[in-house]
Parts: C-alpha cells; sequence; structure tokens
C-alpha cells in the first residue's frame, strides 16, 4: 500500500517568486491498483511522479511505501528495488543494444545475476514482442518498439511501483494503444501498483482509479 | 557498468584517441628517460673506465680539457697558474702514496706525412708521451712495444687506414712531421715556424680506442720538437716557461683524494681531476638531461590531464540525461563515479599503450642506427635500449593514474548531478 500525505512541492524560482508546485496532496492506492494521474501541463503530475520515483526528495509532507517512509529507505536501494519508471522519451542509451538496455538497473543491484537475470530480460522481451530485437541498438527501432523496450527495462527487477510517465506522449495513436494495453496486461501479470501520469483523459479510460491534479492541488480523487 | 563505459569511450573514437594523444607524447618522454638515459650512462661511464682508471690523477695546463677548467676570473689571475715544468713534476713524485708521474705534451700544428705519399694527415694529434705499448690505455697495439724513443714513434691505426695500409705494413715507415698551414682552427702560425720538418720511423701502430690521438712520440723529443717550432733556445727553457700540457699521477687508490687535495693546496693548476670528478662530471649531465626529458614528460602529463579533464567535462555535458537515467534506475554516485573514472582511465591506457607502442618501434629501428654510430666510433655494445616488461608495466600504470586523476573533478560533477534536472535536460 502506498499512502500520500500532506505533499507539498514549492519551487523557488527567484528571491520572490515561489511555485507552489504540489499543495497538500493527499491520497492511498493499494498494492496491484492502477492510478491514473490527470491533469495539464504545470498541474504537478511529474513533481508528483519525481517524488513517487525517489528523485526528488526535497518535499513536504510523507510518502508512506510498505508501511515506511520513503524518505527513510537508502534512495538508490528504493529507486533499484521498489519502482520502475518509464517515460515519455522512452529514455533508452544509445550506446546498449535492446538485451543490454534490459539489462542494466540490474547492474546496479544485482537483484538477479547471469542466467537468470538474462532468462527474465529475455521473457520480458518476448511478451512485449521484441524477441527477434535483442541485439538491435535503439536508433534501429521505431517509436513504439523503443517503449516497449523501456516497458521491459522497467520491470526486470520486479519493482512494486511502475511509474509511467506520458508513456503514449510521443507515439501515434494506434501504437499508443498497443502499449496501453501491453500495460495493462503487465500489471495483472506482475503484481504492481502503477501510476500513469497523462494529460489525455482518453488514456486514461481503462483505469478505474483517477486523480485529478489542477496547478498542485488534488481537485478530485475518484 | 565496465562495458557501458568502454562504449562510452567508443561512442567517441576521434576525440578519444585525440586526448590520449597528450599521453603518449608524456609517455615517449618518460620511456625515454626509463629506456635511454640508464643505458646512456652506462655506456659512458664504461667508456670513461676505460680512458680513466681509478688510481689516476689528470693536471693540465691549459683549457683544453673544457668542462674541468674553469675561465680565469678576478680570484684566478692565469698569471699565478702553476705551470706543469719539471721541478713541480718532480715534487709531486715525493707526495705520499704517488707512485708514478707521466708528464704529456700536445703538438697539434704539424701534418704528417708518410714517406712515399703525397698526401698529408692533418689536422693530426701528436703526444710526447713516454708510454709502453702494453699500456691499458691502448685499446690494441701492433709492433714493439717498448717507450717510444729517439726518432722511433708509435701512429695511430687512423694513420694507416688514412694511408690505406695495415699495422703491421706501417711499421719501419719512415714519417715527416710537418709544420701546418692548416693545423687548427685558431692555431697561431708564424712565419717562422712555416716548413719546419721532423723525421721518425714508426715502430708501433695503437688504436686509442675513443680518444683521439694520431701519434705519440717521446716526450723529450716532443719538447725539443715545441721548442724549436717556437724557437725557444732550449728544451729547458720550454718547459721551465710553457710547462709540460699534462701530467698523469699514478697512485694509491685509498690515498688518491688526500694525493688531489695536497696538489691543489700546494699548486694552483689550470685543471685537476680524476676519474670520480669526470664520473661525477657525467652523472650531473645526465642528471640536467633527464630532469629536462622529465620537466617535458611532465608538462605534456599536465596538459594531456587538462585534455582529459576537458573531455571528460564535455562527455558529462553530452551524457547528462543519460546519468539522469542511471539515477532513476538506482544508480548511486559511486556507480556513476566509476563510470567515468573507468572513462578516463581508458583514455589513459589508450595514449600509453600507443606511446609505448611508438617507443618500442623506434627503439627497434633506431637501436640498430644508434649501435651502428657508437660502434664506428669505439664503443662496443650490441644493444643501446634496452627493454624491460616492469618499467613498461610502470609507464602504463602512470598513465592510468594521469587518467584517472584527470577525471576525478569531471567524475565527481557526474556523480552528485541531481537527477530530476539530469532526466530535463536535453
Amino acid at each position: 500500500m502506498i499512502e500520500v500525505k500532506n505533499l507539498k512541492k514549492v519551487y523557488q524560482m527567484n528571491k520572490d517568486n515561489l511555485v507552489m508546485a504540489l499543495n497538500d496532496i493527499s491520497f492511498a492506492a493499494e498494492t496491484k491498483e492502477m492510478v491514473a494521474i490527470v491533469g495539464s501541463s504545470g498541474s504537478g503530475k511529474s513533481t508528483l511522479l519525481n517524488i513517487l520515483g525517489g528523485l526528488d526528495r526535497i518535499y513536504e509532507g510523507q510518502v508512506i511505501v510498505d508501511n515506511k517512509d520513503i524518505k527513510d529507505y537508502n534512495p538508490n536501494i528504493y529507486r533499484r528495488f521498489k519502482v520502475g519508471t518509464i517515460f515519455q522519451q522512452f529514455n533508452l542509451i544509445s550506446a546498449l543494444n535492446v538485451l543490454e538496455n534490459v539489462l542494466l538497473p540490474l547492474k546496479f543491484g544485482k537483484q538477479l545475476t547471469g542466467k537468470e537475470a538474462e532468462d527474465r530480460a529475455k521473457y520480458l522481451l518476448d511478451k512485449v514482442g521484441l524477441s527477434d530485437r535483442l541485439k538491435h541498438k535503439p536508433n534501429e527501432l521505431s517509436g513504439g518498439q523503443m517503449q516497449r523496450v523501456a516497458i521491459a527495462r522497467a520491470l526486470i527487477a520486479k519493482p512494486e511501483i511502475l511509474l509511467a510517465d506520458e508513456p503514449t506522449g510521443n507515439l501515434d495513436s494506434v501504437t499508443g494503444k498497443e502499449i496501453m494495453h501491453l500495460l495493462f496486461e503487465l500489471n495483472a501479470e506482475e503484481n504492481m501498483t502503477m501510476f500513469l501520469v497523462t494529460h489525455d483523459l482518453h488514456l486514461a479510460e481503462g483505469i478505474d482509479r483517477k486523480l485529478f491534479l489542477r496547478d498542485g492541488k488534488l481537485v478530485d480523487n475518484i | 557498468m565496465f562495458k557501458y563505459a568502454i562504449s562510452l569511450v567508443a561512442r567517441r573514437k576521434l576525440r578519444t584517441i585525440l586526448t590520449s594523444l597528450g599521453i603518449t607524447i608524456a609517455v615517449i618522454l618518460l620511456s625515454l628517460i626509463i629506456f635511454g638515459m640508464q643505458d646512456l650512462r652506462t655506456l659512458l661511464v664504461s667508456a670513461i673506465q676505460d680512458q680513466f682508471k681509478s688510481n689516476e690523477i689528470f693536471i693540465t695546463n691549459s683549457s683544453g680539457s673544457g668542462a674541468f677548467t674553469t675561465p680565469s676570473s678576478e680570484e684566478t689571475d692565469p698569471a699565478e697558474t702553476t705551470l706543469i715544468t719539471q721541478t713541480v713534476v718532480d715534487k709531486i713524485n715525493q707526495i705520499d702514496g704517488v707512485n708514478n708521474t707521466t708528464p704529456v705534451t700536445v703538438v697539434n700544428n704539424l701534418e704528417i706525412k708518410l714517406e712515399d705519399k703525397d698526401i698529408n694527415y692533418a689536422p693530426a694529434f701528436i703526444s710526447g708521451w713516454d708510454i709502453e705499448g702494453g699500456d691499458s690505455y691502448f685499446v690494441e697495439f701492433w709492433g714493439d712495444k717498448s717507450k717510444p724513443a729517439g726518432d722511433k714513434i708509435f701512429v695511430s691505426k687512423a694513420v694507416a687506414d688514412f694511408y690505406g695500409l695495415s699495422p703491421r705494413e706501417m711499421e719501419d715507415k719512415k714519417v715527416t712531421f710537418i709544420t701546418s698551414k692548416s693545423a687548427l682552427f685558431g692555431t697561431v702560425k708564424t712565419k717562422e715556424i712555416l716548413d719546419k720538418q721532423f723525421e721518425y720511423t714508426i715502430k708501433g701502430v695503437f688504436d686509442p680506442g675513443r680518444d683521439r690521438n694520431d701519434a705519440i712520440i717521446s716526450l723529450d723529443n716532443s719538447v725539443g720538437v715545441l721548442a724549436n717550432i717556437g724557437g725557444f733556445d732550449s728544451e729547458e727553457e720550454y718547459v721551465s716557461s710553457v710547462g709540460y700540457d699534462l701530467l698523469r699521477v699514478t697512485g694509491d687508490e685509498d690515498k688518491l683524494e688526500a694525493i688531489k687535495t695536497a696538489i691543489e693546496e700546494e699548486y694552483n693548476f689550470q685543471g685537476i681531476f680524476t676519474a670520480d670528478d669526470v664520473l661525477g662530471f657525467l652523472d650531473d649531465i645526465i642528471q640536467a638531461f633527464t630532469i629536462a626529458l622529465f620537466v617535458f614528460g611532465a608538462i605534456s602529463a599536465v596538459i594531456a590531464s587538462i585534455g582529459i579533464t576537458n573531455t571528460m567535462i564535455m562527455s558529462i555535458y553530452e551524457q547528462t540525461k543519460e546519468i539522469g537515467i542511471l539515477k532513476s534506475m538506482g544508480a548511486s554516485n559511486t556507480q556513476i563515479l566509476s563510470v567515468f573514472l573507468i572513462q578516463s582511465a581508458i583514455i589513459g591506457l589508450l595514449g600509453g599503450i600507443t606511446g609505448l607502442m611508438i617507443v618500442i618501434i623506434s627503439m627497434q629501428v633506431g637501436n640498430i642506427f644508434i649501435v651502428q654510430e657508437l660502434t664506428k666510433i669505439g664503443f662496443q655494445v650490441d644493444t643501446f635500449f634496452n627493454f624491460d616488461l616492469i618499467s613498461t608495466l610502470i609507464v602504463v600504470a602512470i598513465s592510468i593514474t594521469i587518467g584517472i586523476l584527470a577525471g576525478i573533478y569531471p567524475s565527481l560533477k557526474a556523480a552528485t548531478l541531481n537527477p530530476v534536472k539530469a532526466l530535463r535536460s536535453e
């Protein structure tokens, strides 16, 4: 279970200009739940995702994961073992091939090693339909294929939380739907709590739980 | 992690190669010190030990010995310089520990003419020296080894070679020493000294090794020649007015320093030195060369370091987003640090290996020519550069260390990047 309590994040743009990116946000998500965080640009959804991903640790309030404030986790351990992230820009490492990109997160935490790691990577790449592209470099793939690699990479370390930041933002609508379908399928299979950040309400259609953000405030929680 | 670091280096091949060039230059200079200077020293030391024995002191009456004498100054009035006269030689002979004194004169304004030949051997360096053919001064000797006396003299193998004769063929031939119009640069010529001739018979041929010595006549005879050319009334007048040019003092090895001190306290010769002095001077020269090469090497290393630092900082700007991605996956600061340090170490390693390869190839090629040239001038060497693995490994280790040191600042910068800002960068 993930609990967010009275979360506030303020950016000091300059001496007299403070921007309240998140203003007293509180919500909870059950394990295996799929949550859509919907809001327009500047609503604070990416800030919220950075905090949930353990990348931004300067904020007020609490984020409780497995009954423990994430500030009490070693940030590297939290990022390695608790969360997996999918970015809008895919963010693959261009120098590494598909298989190496997927295996990369395991290099830091050694959650899985050797054959076990490779089997898991191949399994995931098979699930996302890229078992024949293992040795390809990212620049040899289409946008949809790159996002599939990014999904496999986010799942390789069996995270408890999957964060997807506008995962279809750089894809055409057909490919976007395919990716969303894949995410639903994998969420069910991998038993993760998934947060999907999007500005597009249509994308969140299949997701029961929705959090609506506007100007840093949680305006609706359904 | 290592593979990722290598892939980053390989991604920018040209930049990596250009950056590593600085290290390459530093390695070439360092290797020259390691592989070349020690061998050069060994070679020169053996040459000096051939020439100057450890139980000998050399006293000179002129500044011809260059490095071991100093020009006159206010403190050293040339008028007060002691001449190597017979009285002085006899007194030095009395000093405790001295076994033998051998005065030597040098005549360098004569040409050598072989009996039936039309060409003269010039310029000739002729010594007046009562030395036996068996003396260790000679590398090789052919003919009658007894000291030169009267008109019986030794000539060098260089003279025999000049006339295309073997040392044996030179024996018993007549030679004439003729005052030269074209003798050494700067030698004073006077009307009176022109066209004087002195006739001798060759009784032995010698090889002086690396020394330049074309003929050896007896000391008395040489003084006679010098007095004649110089217009002195007698040989005694010449010696008391001009003195011998050189005095070789042989003594007990353990008393040599004391003998030298005693001579220095009593007399004010232009130059006085032992084999140790020569070796010390040689060491100074070698040290100066080593320092110069080391300074150039160090400057190259510093420039190379700046190059690596610059390249690494550029890499960080280019890889900022990747650093953010790695951090989002849980890469620790230490892991990011190591990725960048590995990159800079690889640049150092590449530079080091390239430099060593250039040095080794140059050594192989250069060795042949250097040995050839050294052999020509009398050194007996099989190899000049001595390659050794330990030194090579040390050079490679130094290159990697320079790479790592240069990479520390940029690597720390990369490791401490804010992941959120890094992910936002394009």
